[in-house]
């Protein structure tokens, strides 16, 4: 998080042109769930939008907030592959 | 499924295909982070992907490595919250519905999955709006490694 945000000070941190960072917050964002009150049984929902808030917090603390993708446009494919592609290899 | 929803190209497919063999078709993780670096250096230079084509493919990779040293070092480390989900089929395995298979492969089955999520992302987010490209590839990605790694614990 350190880098990225020194990164953002810089005003360099734009997720197109960054490639490593979606590794990063990628691994915070497994890190976050694991501590979810409820986990292990959180739902898809709540980590996914957990996500979405750990990014706008790393790349716009305390400004505008840009809005992700909904839920709901994502929701089949995330349950396809809780509910298939595990046990598909 | 992202063949199905019309947003994947068959060269990206094909793509995602070689990226899923060269995580999954292995018998250890011996190699991992130099075959996932030869994907993205395949990648950089593949002159038949767009930019923002390359990025999902890129973040894919390096989600695969970042992933895999994520996953390993939680199946090592008993206070981590996952590391119940990730233990093999040898141990004494403190939840009974876990999925049974080497606590290596099971890692390589969620990277699998992440890598797949963050392509999913990537294109979805590029489908949304360009500029939220990476963002997307990030989040989904986490989305679909929490999924698969859900599922683990059954």
């Amino acid at each position: 998080m350190h880098l990225l945000l020194k990164l953002k000070t810089k005003g360099m941190l734009n997720l197109n042109f960054c490639h490593i960072a979606p590794a990063i917050i990628h691994n915070l964002s497994v890190d976050k769930i694991s501590l979810l009150p409820n986990f292990p049984d959180y739902s898809l929902e709540t980590s996914y939008n957990l996500g979405w808030e750990l990014l706008n917090n790393i790349i716009n603390p305390g400004t505008t907030q840009f809005s992700g993708i909904p839920y709901s446009s994502v929701q089949g494919y995330l349950s396809e592959i809780e509910n298939g592609m595990i046990s598909e290899d | 499924m992202m063949d199905n929803a019309g947003l994947l190209s068959s060269y990206m497919l094909s793509i995602l295909q070689q990226l899923n063999g060269t995580i999954k078709n292995r018998e250890n993780l011996d190699g991992f982070d130099d075959d996932l670096n030869s994907f993205i250096e395949n990648i950089i230079s593949d002159t038949n992907l767009t930019y923002l084509e390359k990025l999902v493919f890129i973040s894919a990779g390096n989600v695969s490595i970042a992933g895999k040293n994520y996953w390993l070092n939680a199946s090592n480390d008993p206070n981590n919250p996952w590391y119940p989900a990730l233990q093999d089929e040898m141990t004494n395995d403190p939840l009974p519905n876990t999925i049974k298979m080497p606590k290596w492969l099971k890692v390589v089955c969620i990277v699998g999955i992440d890598a797949v999520g963050v392509v999913l992302g990537g294109l979805l987010g590029s489908a949304f709006n360009p500029p939220i490209t990476g963002q997307g590839a990030t989040v989904i990605g986490g989305g679909a490694s929490a999924a698969s790694t859900k599922a683990f614990f059954g």
